[in-house]
């Protein structure tokens, strides 16, 4: 590259383009994570965010087109999401089958529902226009230099993320709701027998796992792209889960390990100019790879919660 | 005359065929400490899961303060009705602090007030002059920190009748003498306690009456004052009804022991199992066994009693090259606990593994009797080379369901289909079959009906009398009276014994089993 | 009086289950009259073409090919109580591996190198199995994650060898030289495209019972898969378990990926595997992971897709339903297992 006089600020404004991007591609991770936080924290584990994301990134998709309002399309894939989580509930709380078997028709049913209801809808229309999320204007913040494509020019979901994160930390330590949701993960005998209905505990942190997740994809197709691609989520729902796992259940971890994805996945696509020897399939897996370093590396945690995947059944 | 604070009426439950309890009744009055004693197996648990609201009784009543109930159906219904109980299995979640602890279920969903809850615990733990740290992790309390802390979980809501399972099982005299202070509190506040135990110090120490269930019935039910401790063995023992008398002659002295052995030991048989300065832990951390030292020689059985939790599992499970020691040495057959130490390690010298918890580490419920043959010499040569002979292990196990009479409907049966009894009979076939050197039986006859325990209990004479070395964890006086030749008594974190069954009764066992040296 | 048997106290939720299957099978209805179609006729298009036809029979035996491998694989890890969601993964690394090696096998006689490059892509699905397998062992990964991680991986990977290294001479496509004639699975029926990979599929399938039913190992497998405590007892490993039915399953996967590429495509290129990892759970499962069951779950699900792409093709349907299809078999078994338990002991 060529000497430029302008050398450092042409730096700062690629770190914080690097940072701002990381941000906008942390959040679908983000509000999954968050969702399967809560949902795993109860003891239910649910493997097809996947396919939940691929169902609110199509409802979200079809429902904003159809409302006029990338918020209608939000409310569908929260609903969606929601149902989707619920169902799971159903099969893993309830009828107490294989909780893995039972995310894992999940992603079949997401992936099936989102690809026939996109072909179905937007067959041959390729050029229907999808209302995507604005990124918020805030006037003059919006314009500082550094800090205003950092903090200030995010979309209003991407604030909502971060809300969330902090708030679920809060609900989970301080609250007794947060307690209800840690004893029925820990110890559901404890619960039971402290009055708590542990399969309506679970069931309803479950429906809410899978409308976070929902957002998540809401998230990707409206806000982050504008526009729904099968297969458009991309593992996604998978890396979802490494997070909870590395940052060890707790949601401010999670919003620290989204956004460190994030950075990674926004950073593959900077790096590759930098380095043209390399070919671009390196850059692209680096998400991947980091998800294999932070399972190896948080495996043996103690945090995990001890009821994890299995149905609880009265003695 | 006032009020019961509980009147139990001729209770029964039965499972199956076992009467767990037979027309029991009994009654506590507000401010009065009740003893429910009896050996393993007596029927006290099911008593208290009656009265806890877990399980329902087949019949009899229950009046709480002078009002029948409809059966409790729930934990909750019991908690509502003023019954508060500390089981001996605590439920409680590592991460929380005691305060939470306390406010789990009762703290709606909103923001948790850190100060009051604080207070509570405080004002809780006052009432019977307990110290506690509201702000204290459950993972970092010792068991009897835990227990104080399932003690306040009790009181913290209106009680009027506290129930203690065996609380006293596994702790430190200090802490026991702390906690009959706390007894001592509530009972000057008008709450009755009914503790279930089975040692006698707690009753001396502590309690007005004791009432003595043996087999599901209770046998005797008396002022402490006018009560001894042989009488109360010898009702725990053998259901004789006055607890105030000296033994009645006919309880197995050193003759009748006798009965069970067929000579003397050849003296200088070979050692088969040494263990010695043997230091084991729980799998929480917490030591379970110090300084452990005995030997096992060819052709004896040597009893490991006591009352479980002492560290009996621990111990087995060591010795079945499952878990290293955490301090001493243990040799079996030539292998050492410093060198290599697998349980196939150990198979391959002869050694065989009679599990506790059949369910967990013995059977594979959902397999075929024959493939549950397998289990535990799968890899020997015996069934071939390449190929894994399948219908070897067919023949043996059709060899075994006659030797045995196993009730099955074949070899193919799935053995989660088997009554208890049944599947403990393929898993002392399984383990006897090639013949071991040394026996390992933690608890063979826990469970099983009469005729399964007699048969049982006639396998290992007869594994003894052919020259094997045997380890028999039992709680049941009656079974290591019948079979032991040497005894060793685990009990309030050491050791009795080990000593020979000759030289001593099985009184003195039971009151060693008692923590009563 | 008619004697009414105990209902126990699941059967509550049993009722519930089976109206949750009532209202999945209405809901699957309910999509395709979404789609403007009878049910019926959809129906009858998906069995008819599905199955029923000459055609549709040869094309479903060529696609349960590789299914049945890739369900030997998954139902031998989920046997063990592993589950290995790294079909996909494995399969395109298996064929990578397979056709590098291509080139090196010319001199050897034809007898010789056709088993080589089937050995060469079974080796490269139980490396990249291992890897998941190592991290499973060493570190206490979830191997779910780890193998569908690897999955992405794998993708890329084999994206950026038919655009490099292992990119035809010509380098205007993305995708791998054609193998040399010796090199190709034979062609079994005139007319068809049923290759000799269903020899291949058969013999594993024959090896892959013997191991499970006859073998040490396949006891050991069994045991750990259903109680590891047992197994701990019994003196198996678990780890050892995890690390080895992973590459065992991934070799599988690998051989299923070579098998393609010699039987079918001819070449490495993008895409040529089509996302069968996760249908290979479904035969797994449906065949109760019993390996002589799986070719036949197998057929049933290749059957299932050929219908659906002629579904796609003749109505209004989109083809994705087929996923939905899948799902739903997968919640239903999953729903009928439940009910032998309340209606049992």
């Amino acid at each position: 590259m060529a000497d430029d006089p302008k050398g450092p600020i042409v730096d700062l404004m690629l770190l914080t383009g690097l940072l701002a991007s990381g941000v906008r591609f942390a959040m679908p991770l983000l509000f999954a994570a968050l969702g399967e936080t809560v949902g795993q924290k109860s003891g239910v584990l649910n493997v097809g965010l996947e396919g939940i994301m691929l169902v609110g990134a199509f409802l979200a998709v079809a429902f904003s087109v159809a409302t006029g309002s990338p918020w209608g399309g939000l409310l569908a894939a929260i609903l969606g999401g929601a149902a989707m989580g619920l169902l799971h509930g159903l099969f893993a709380v309830r009828l107490k089958v294989d909780q893995i078997v039972s995310g894992l028709a999940l992603i079949l049913l997401g992936l099936g529902l989102s690809g026939f209801g996109y072909r179905l809808v937007f067959a041959g229309n390729q050029t229907v226009r999808v209302l995507g999320f604005e990124r918020i204007d805030l006037g003059p913040l919006s314009d500082l230099p550094v800090l205003g494509p950092l903090l200030f020019s995010h979309h209003a979901l991407a604030y909502l993320g971060l809300v969330m994160a902090v708030g679920l930390w809060w609900i989970l330590t301080r609250t007794g709701l947060g307690l209800t949701i840690r004893a029925v993960g820990e110890n559901p005998a404890a619960a039971d027998s402290a009055g708590i209905d542990v399969d309506k505990v679970r069931m309803r942190c479950a429906a809410f796992g899978g409308a976070m997740a929902g957002i998540g994809g809401a998230y990707l197709s409206t806000a982050q792209l504008a526009g729904f691609v099968e297969d458009m989520v991309a593992g996604r729902g998978f890396i979802a889960i490494a997070c909870v796992v590395f940052a060890r259940w707790n949601p401010l971890g999670v919003l620290a390990v989204a956004l460190i994805f994030g950075i990674a996945d926004a950073g593959q696509i900077r790096l590759q100019p930098l380095f043209p020897q390399v070919p671009y399939q390196f850059f692209i897996i680096l998400p991947y790879v980091l998800a294999l370093v932070a399972l190896a590396g948080a495996a043996r945690s103690s945090s995990l919660p001890m009821a994890l995947g299995q149905p609880y059944r009265k003695a | 005359m006032t009020v019961p604070v509980l009147e139990l009426t001729r209770l029964t439950k039965s499972y199956g065929e076992v009467r767990a309890v037979a027309g029991l009744s009994l009654t506590l009055q507000p401010g009065e400490v009740v003893a429910l004693l009896g050996e393993n197996g007596a029927g006290k648990s099911t008593v208290v899961n009656m009265i806890a609201g877990m399980t329902r009784p087949d019949s009899g009543q229950i009046r709480v303060q002078g009002k029948a109930t409809q059966f409790f159906t729930c934990p909750r219904d019991a908690l509502d009705r003023g019954i508060g109980v500390v089981h001996q299995h605590y439920a409680l979640v590592g991460n929380f602090t005691v305060a939470e602890t306390l406010a789990l279920g009762r703290a709606g969903p909103g923001p948790l007030d850190r100060q009051a809850l604080h207070a509570e615990v405080r004002r809780v733990a006052k009432r019977i002059g307990m110290q506690i740290d509201p702000a204290a992790l459950i993972g970092s309390l010792d068991v009897a920190g835990q227990q104080r802390v399932e003690i306040l979980k009790a009181l913290s809501r209106q009680v009027g009748l506290l129930v203690l399972d065996e609380p006293t099982a596994v702790l430190s005299p200090d802490d026991a003498a702390r906690l009959f202070d706390m007894v001592r509190a509530l009972r000057a506040d008008g709450v009755a306690i009914l503790m279930v135990t089975h040692r006698l110090a707690d009753v001396f120490a502590v309690c007005d009456r004791a009432a003595v269930m043996h087999s599901g019935h209770l046998v005797c039910d008396l002022p402490v004052a006018g009560a001894t401790s042989e009488g109360l063995i010898s009702a725990m023992i053998s259901g004789c009804t006055d607890a105030t008398q000296m033994p009645v002659p006919g309880l197995k002295g050193p003759e009748s022991v006798r009965r069970g052995r067929h000579a003397d030991p050849v003296p200088d048989a070979p050692i088969r199992v040494s263990v010695r300065d043997l230091a084991l832990r729980r799998a929480n951390g917490s030591q379970a066994v110090q300084g452990l030292g005995f030997d096992i020689r060819a052709g004896e059985i040597m009893a490991l009693a006591g009352v479980d939790g002492n560290g009996q599992s621990e111990l087995v499970q060591c010795l079945a090259g499952l878990n290293l020691p955490d301090g001493g040495t243990a040799e079996i057959c030539g292998c050492r606990s410093d060198g290599p130490w697998t349980p196939r390690v150990l198979r391959d010298a002869g050694v065989a593994h009679i599990p506790d918890d059949r369910r967990r580490h013995g059977i594979i419920s959902d397999l075929s009797l024959s493939a549950n043959m397998l289990l535990s010499h799968f890899y020997a040569p015996r069934y071939g080379r390449t190929m894994l002979d399948r219908a070897r292990a067919r023949e043996e196990t059709r060899r075994a369901i006659d030797e045995y009479d196993i009730r099955t409907t074949g070899h193919e049966q799935p053995i989660g289909r088997l009554s208890g009894g049944n599947q403990q009979k393929l898993v002392l076939a399984r383990e006897l079959l090639a013949g071991p050197k040394v026996i390992l039986a933690a608890h063979p006859s826990r469970g099983l009906d009469i005729r399964t325990i007699g048969a049982v209990q006639d396998t290992l004479r007869r594994q003894r009398d052919a020259g094997a070395a045997i380890l028999l964890v039992s709680a049941d006086l009656d079974e290591i009276g019948a079979l032991a030749d040497r005894v060793v008594v685990l009990a309030a974190g050491g050791a009795f014994g080990p000593v020979d069954m000759a030289e001593t009764d099985l009184a003195l066992i039971g009151a060693w089993m008692a923590g009563h040296p | 009086m008619t004697p009414k048997f105990r209902l126990p106290a699941l059967d509550r939720d049993s009722r519930l289950a089976l109206m949750v299957l009532g209202v999945g099978a209405l809901a699957l209805l309910g999509l395709i009259a979404l789609a403007g179609e009878s049910p019926l006729r959809v129906l009858a298009i998906l069995i008819g073409d599905g199955f029923l036809t000459r055609a549709s029979l040869a094309d479903a035996l060529v696609r349960s090919i590789p299914l049945t491998l890739t369900g030997l694989g998954v139902a031998l890890s989920f046997r063990a109580g592993v589950f290995n969601i790294g079909a996909d993964g494995q399969l395109l690394i298996g064929a990578a591996l397979a056709v590098a090696c291509a080139p090196m096998l010319g001199p050897f006689p034809s007898g010789l190198s056709l088993p080589l490059l089937l050995l060469a892509g079974a080796v490269g699905g139980a490396v990249w199995g291992g890897i998941a397998g190592i991290l499973k062992a060493q570190f206490g990964a979830n191997e779910i994650i780890a193998t569908i991680m690897l999955n992405y991986i794998a993708i890329q990977l084999v994206s950026w060898l038919i655009r490099g290294p292992l990119q035809e001479p010509m380098g205007i496509f993305p995708r791998s030289d054609k193998l040399a004639s010796s090199l190709r699975l034979p062609v079994l029926f005139d007319g068809t495209r049923i290759s000799a990979g269903l020899i291949v599929a058969a013999l594993a399938c024959v090896a892959v019972w013997f191991l499970v039913a006859h073998s040490r190992y396949g006891y050991a497998l069994t045991v750990t898969g259903k109680n590891p405590d047992a197994a701990r007892y019994g003196g198996i490993r678990p780890a050892v378990i995890a690390f080895s039915v992973l590459c065992l399953s991934g070799g599988l996967a690998g051989l299923a990926g070579i098998v393609e590429v010699s039987g079918l495509h001819g070449r490495l290129q993008e895409g040529f595997s089509g996302g069968i990892g996760i249908t290979a759970i479904a035969v797994a499962l449906l065949a109760r992971l019993n390996p002589p069951w799986v070719p036949v779950a197998a057929f049933g699900f290749a059957g299932l897709y050929v219908g659906s792409d002629a579904v796609a093709r003749i109505t209004a349907v989109p083809f994705p339903l087929v996923h939905v299809i899948e799902g739903a078999i997968v919640l239903a078994f999953l729903v009928l297992q439940t009910l032998p338990r309340a209606h049992g002991r």
